[in-house]
């Protein structure tokens, strides 16, 4: 039996192959959560040695400031792209005390989603390892698939995402959060403006685990879907003209492949940069977005609105 | 499902498959393993890299300022040296020009007083030779007036004493004087 077959009979089909699946029929833990431990630990190794490289040294030369060995350079430059490029134009001053949750919410994500493009179920299963029965009758194992393709895993991610961007919004300016609920319209368009930004409030998150959960699912299934055809044509049609024609779903399944791995990091981008952007636009005050902040002659904080120059006092 | 999978029943497989498996243990193990890798990594990678990046960003910042304060100090040495550079021309000029200023005035000076010298020396000569030409003269006189009166004295063949004859010279002497002034 080729691993095409496997992959296509451990799944029984494209979509049975790519989503989570109990392990002991028991949802208390599945291939989800193996996973995520499995990336956690996998992040975990990579970032925490890379991070001693990039850290300041102690030799007191101009080496101290180097980062050493080709993967912490990796790591630097993504790292230093997402807070220089990415998020201190958003964030600014406050770029590095939230950087370090954007970058978990990135290499977490990424890690998850590049491991997810690792076939571990159908290595294991052709080598017999860890088979067990399915409601289809065919055989998977554990390990395997995609944590962040699971609703429920980018839905608690996103849920994170929601009270880190409230959270430290509320922390930070009490009122000014509930003030940015009007969106600094006249006091006539409240009753609209005040229930569009709650929903908006919580469709931000949704909208994150959506997207992170449809991209990842969605590639996984044309991926399974092609190999399918590909065990289809060259098993089911058989002979050189099933098998010569099978090349054609096999290309396919490469590219798509390919453009997986692109996905994976896009993916892990934008739910980190969106994020970050949710969170800069809850906490940082623009001059032009009608917020200043300053001392009124009797020494009171003064929150003024520009766009309606009602000053008020809290 | 058959061991020969037709595309028709991988299709139909994938009807009854929900895209959306899972529960909401799943959403828990997520929280909590992503929860515990951003407290260790906030420990022991975040923290060591950003301080390594804001360490690497002061050193750079550091360095340019003092790069641009070093280029500041330069230009001003420069001015500097170029004012010093201008002035000490300017005073090189002043003296070559208060040196060939003394050189003239010397040799003029010199000049004239090798004029008066040469003045004095030749008016000194002049002296000398009409000094020596009277003295020459008087002493012609007196050998003359001598010889005449002796010549006289034989022919009128009458001695002439001594005092005698240095009465008459000192006569034709003074009467010589007399006739050429």
């Amino acid at each position: 039996m080729n691993l095409f077959a496997l992959t296509t009979l451990a799944a029984g089909s494209p979509v049975g192959h790519v989503i989570d699946k109990p392990i002991y029929g028991q949802w208390g833990i599945s291939n989800a959560t193996v996973m995520l431990i499995l990336s956690a630990i996998v992040t975990l190794l990579v970032l925490i040695p890379a991070a001693r490289k990039i850290a300041t040294g102690k030799s007191g030369t101009l080496e101290d400031l180097r980062a050493k060995g080709t993967l912490a350079n990796l790591i630097e430059v993504i790292c230093l792209y997402l807070r220089d490029e990415i998020f201190k134009p958003l964030l600014r001053e406050d770029t590095d005390k939230y950087i370090g949750v954007l970058w978990t919410f990135f290499w977490f994500i990424l890690i998850n989603n590049l491991l997810g493009l690792v076939p571990l179920a159908d290595i294991l299963a052709m080598f017999k390892i860890n088979a067990m029965p399915t409601d289809h009758g065919t055989t998977y194992v554990g390990i395997g698939g995609t944590a962040t393709q699971s609703i429920w895993v980018t839905s608690a991610l996103a849920i994170i995402a929601f009270i880190f961007m409230n959270g430290t919004a509320l922390k930070k300016d009490f009122v000014g959060f509930f003030k940015h609920l009007t969106a600094g319209a006249p006091v006539f368009m409240w009753p609209i403006m005040v229930p569009v930004e709650i929903i908006g409030t919580f469709v931000k998150p949704f909208a994150l685990s959506l997207r992170l959960f449809a991209n990842m699912t969605g590639g996984h299934i044309i991926v399974g879907t092609l190999l399918g055809f590909v065990v289809s044509l060259s098993i089911g049609l058989g002979g050189i003209a099933g098998h010569g024609l099978a090349l054609l779903p096999l290309l396919g399944t490469i590219a798509i492949y390919m453009l997986e791995v692109l996905v994976a990091f896009i993916q892990a981008f934008i739910f980190t940069y969106l994020t970050g952007l949710f969170l800069s636009q809850l906490i940082v005050h623009d001059h032009d977005h009608g917020h200043e902040h300053g001392h009124d002659d009797h020494g009171h904080v003064m929150n003024v609105d520009m766009d309606h120059q009602a000053p008020t006092t809290h | 499902m058959s061991m020969q999978p037709s595309v028709l029943n991988l299709v139909l497989a994938a009807g009854g498959d929900n895209p959306f498996a899972g529960t909401i243990y799943q959403g828990i193990a997520a929280a909590i393993v992503f929860i515990v890798v951003l407290v260790i990594l906030k420990k022991l990678a975040w923290g060591p890299i950003l301080t390594g990046l804001q360490d690497r960003e002061n050193k750079i910042k550091t360095d340019l300022e003092e790069a641009e304060k070093s280029a500041k100090d330069a230009t001003a040495t420069l001015k500097q040296y170029e004012a010093k550079l201008a002035a000490a021309q300017e005073e090189s000029r002043k003296l070559i020009e208060e040196a060939r200023g003394d050189a003239q005035r010397v040799a003029a000076q010199l000049k004239d007083q090798t004029q008066t010298e040469i003045t004095q020396m030749k008016d000194k000569a002049a002296r000398d030779i009409n000094a020596a030409k009277e003295q020459a003269l008087t002493e012609l006189y007196t050998q003359a007036a001598i010889m005449s009166t002796q010549i006289a004295g034989r022919i009128l063949k009458r001695e002439l004493n001594a005092d005698d004859q240095q009465a008459i010279v000192d006569e034709s002497l003074a009467q010589l004087k007399a006739e050429n002034n």
